[in-house]
């Protein structure tokens, strides 16, 4: 068995005329990976492709040392969490788990171990009964990662795992990933910037099939270092303020508004320096898409 | 793993509703058909019994009056049942193609139309027609002679002239011609055939062959609502991708899914066919005979369930190809051509989906058609398996591709 690392060397992947991937080189390793970008971007296709759910147009693929195209191999080696996850409606948390872990080869003996293990770790043991037509969408997504989790593999795949989710089961849901990325890779894919920020140092941003950025969360920070800055502008102003500036948070107080503004240089005399985070690095990011070459 | 997943599916089987309505509607359709013990036809016959029944027969002379009887009676009822297509369409002639079709008729018998007709008037008025039973007995004994010198070849070239007056799907084709015909059967006749009757089908045998016939019209469209819900399940619970991305083989998941629907589907078959032979089982003891107690089983076995399976196996080749349920208008199209598709309601197995023998007895002329039954079986056994194996060939597929036959088409009407 080879290292707990992920190679993906010039990945293309085409629908008929429309390039989902272009290109793309990353080097994953051991811990939580996070995988940024915008709807559309082309993250689930790159999911999909690790999760031998889609064929790649071109490229190298090898999770664990082992090329993609070894399905049943890759298979065994990795937990995929889709985006919409659900299980059939009429079976309870534990009868879900238990056929899914029966899919992943798991015996008898194993499963009886398991699967109340797994259920207790994403804090469903009490609810093992309860049908998953009946489950909230936090809930279903815990079964998710229990589902992806059961057969113990070495790479965990999670999209969109947090998008409907409210504050508090989302924090949840990000301790329960930190938790499971100890000792394995855990890709979480979103677009969703908390997450990412809440969860992993080593992250790439993917936009219109392309890697933007490919470093830590530092790197990702250190390009808007100066960047950020407050303001206070009247409402009437603010309409010509966000043409000319990459405005990424806005504070209404009557007819006056607090704005964050990402810039090279300080937009107006008044501006003050501020502190930027992930979400204006990202905002800046995205804006300065095709000027920006791919940092690794 | 399989037994595992096997059991698995099958319970999955047991919590669907249409699972409930298949069984309520098969076991409905049975009743209606079967619900009655009739044990009157399986009893030695007696001299001087006003009828023996019918039995089938190709002699050329027979085959000629019982085929120019019917064309009379629709020529003077104007009103053909035709079924092209396999469906049902009643064709009515306008005077000119009437006055040819009498014609026919006179060719064939030598005799004027007018004097056919007082002669069918003549014998129908001897039978008691207030009665449905007096009125079918004078259906079966009424016959037309040809004329002495009305060759079995001229008699062929006058029913293919009468085809293309009707149009397709009359009653007077080859086909039909060579299917025989059903004449009444005389007490000599009539002792052999309980003979064969107890000897080979010792009773009970006949009566789930009866069975079989009945089930195998309903079996040929009942189970593809379970085979397209089963297919369509993982699409509607949003479990695709999830269970795509397990280790188990595309095969063990699809032929787990599939052998667990045969089974199931297969279950109120065998236990409703067990109940329909319990009765003559009895019967048969009573009269001096020792029945064939596992005739259900055999019965079953090789009559229908290779039916389920084939129509299981092509609705979920169809649902998995096209994720839709285009399957069921597909099959049931499939089926309804079966059933009409047949030249009577006896034999003529070819490769008909849908077996028939609608008698209950005439064991003679099953067992010399049994082989083509056998093959006939057999063929679609054969076919299911590949069925199944092309599903699960499209199913791994899907698995690695991401894409199914409808999302391609999709994307590029995009």
């Amino acid at each position: 068995m080879g290292s707990a690392r992920i190679e993906i060397k010039d990945l293309s992947k085409n629908y008929g005329k429309k390039q989902a991937l272009n290109h793309v080189s990353l080097e994953i390793e051991q811990g939580m990976f996070g995988l940024l970008g915008p709807n559309g971007a082309g993250k689930t296709t790159l999911m999909k492709v690790l999760t031998t759910l889609t064929k790649k147009s071109s490229g190298q693929v090898s999770l664990c040392g082992i090329p993609v195209e070894q399905c049943n191999e890759i298979r065994r080696m990795t937990g995929y969490l889709p985006q919409d996850f659900s299980m059939y409606g009429n079976m309870g948390a534990y009868e879900a788990l238990d056929y899914l872990a029966v899919l992943s080869g798991m015996d008898k003996k194993k499963r009886v171990e398991k699967v109340p293990e797994m259920l207790e770790k994403v804090n469903l043991g009490d609810q093992h009964k309860t049908k998953v037509r009946a489950m909230s969408g936090g809930m279903r997504r815990r079964l998710g990662i229990a589902q992806a989790i059961i057969h113990d593999p070495r790479i965990i795949v999670v999209d969109e795992p947090t998008a409907g989710l409210d504050p508090e089961e989302r924090v949840r849901f990000r301790n329960l990933l930190c938790e499971i990325a100890k000792d394995r890779i855990v890709i979480l894919s979103t677009h969703i910037v908390g997450d990412i920020e809440a969860t992993c140092e080593n992250i790439a941003v993917l936009s219109q099939g392309e890697i933007l950025f490919r470093g830590t969360v530092s790197q990702l920070l250190e390009s808007v270092r100066g960047k950020a800055y407050t303001m206070e502008v009247s409402a009437m102003e603010l309409p010509m303020v966000k043409e000319q500036f990459l405005v990424t948070g806005i504070l209404t107080n009557g007819s006056t508004a607090n704005i964050k503004i990402i810039a090279d240089e300080p937009p107006v005399k008044g501006a003050k320096p501020a502190r930027p985070d992930v979400e204006d690095a990202y905002m800046y990011l995205m804006s300065h898409a095709s000027a920006f070459p791919c940092r690794e | 793993m399989f037994g595992t997943l096997f059991l698995k599916e099958c319970r999955q089987v047991l919590r669907s509703m249409v699972y409930y309505l298949y069984v309520v509607i098969f076991v409905m359709f049975l009743s209606s058909q079967m619900g009655e013990v009739v044990t009157a036809d399986l009893d030695r016959p007696k001299p001087g019994q006003e009828s023996y029944g019918s039995t089938s027969s190709h002699e050329e002379g027979a085959v000629m009056e019982k085929i120019l009887a019917g064309l009379v009676m629709e020529t003077y009822h104007n009103s053909y049942a035709t079924y092209p297509m396999g469906f049902y369409r009643g064709v009515t002639l306008n005077e000119r193609e009437l006055a040819e079709m009498a014609s026919i008729i006179e060719e064939c018998t030598g005799k004027s139309w007018d004097e056919i007709l007082e002669n069918m008037e003549n014998h129908f008025a001897k039978s008691d027609q207030t009665t449905m039973e007096g009125a079918l007995r004078a259906q079966i004994s009424y016959s037309v002679v040809p004329k002495a010198s009305l060759s079995y070849e001229e008699f062929c070239e006058n029913m293919e002239k009468a085809c293309e007056i009707i149009g397709a799907g009359s009653s007077y084709t080859q086909k039909h011609l060579d299917a025989g015909v059903g004449v009444p059967m005389t007490y000599e006749q009539a002792v052999e055939e309980f003979e064969t009757l107890c000897g080979k089908d010792r009773i009970t045998g006949a009566v789930v062959r009866l069975f079989c016939d009945y089930a195998g019209i309903i079996l040929s469209i009942l189970p593809i609502f379970l085979g397209v819900t089963r297919c369509l399940r993982d699409k509607r619970a949003k479990v695709s991708q999830a269970v795509f991305s397990r280790s188990t083989s595309a095969f063990q998941i699809i032929a787990s899914r599939y052998l667990a629907n045969v089974c199931m589907a297969f279950l109120p078959v065998a236990i409703t066919i067990f109940v329909v032979q319990m009765p003559y089982q009895y019967h048969a003891r009573t009269i001096g005979i020792t029945p064939d107690a596992l005739a259900f089983l055999k019965y079953s076995l090789v009559w229908l369930l290779p039916e389920i399976m084939i129509v299981l196996a092509v609705s979920f080749f169809i649902t998995e190809l096209t994720e839709n349920v285009i399957s069921i208008f597909i099959q049931v199209f499939w089926a309804i051509g079966s059933v009409f598709g047949a030249a009577g309601l006896q034999g003529d197995f070819g490769f008909h989906l849908i077996a028939r023998w609608n008698a209950l007895g005439n064991t003679s002329a099953f067992w010399s058609q049994r082989q083509e039954l056998f093959w006939n079986r057999g063929f679609y056994f054969a076919l299911a398996v590949l069925f199944l194996g092309l599903t699960v060939g499209f199913y791994e597929k899907k698995r690695r591709e991401g894409e199914t036959v409808y999302g391609k088409i999709f994307k590029r009407r995009k």
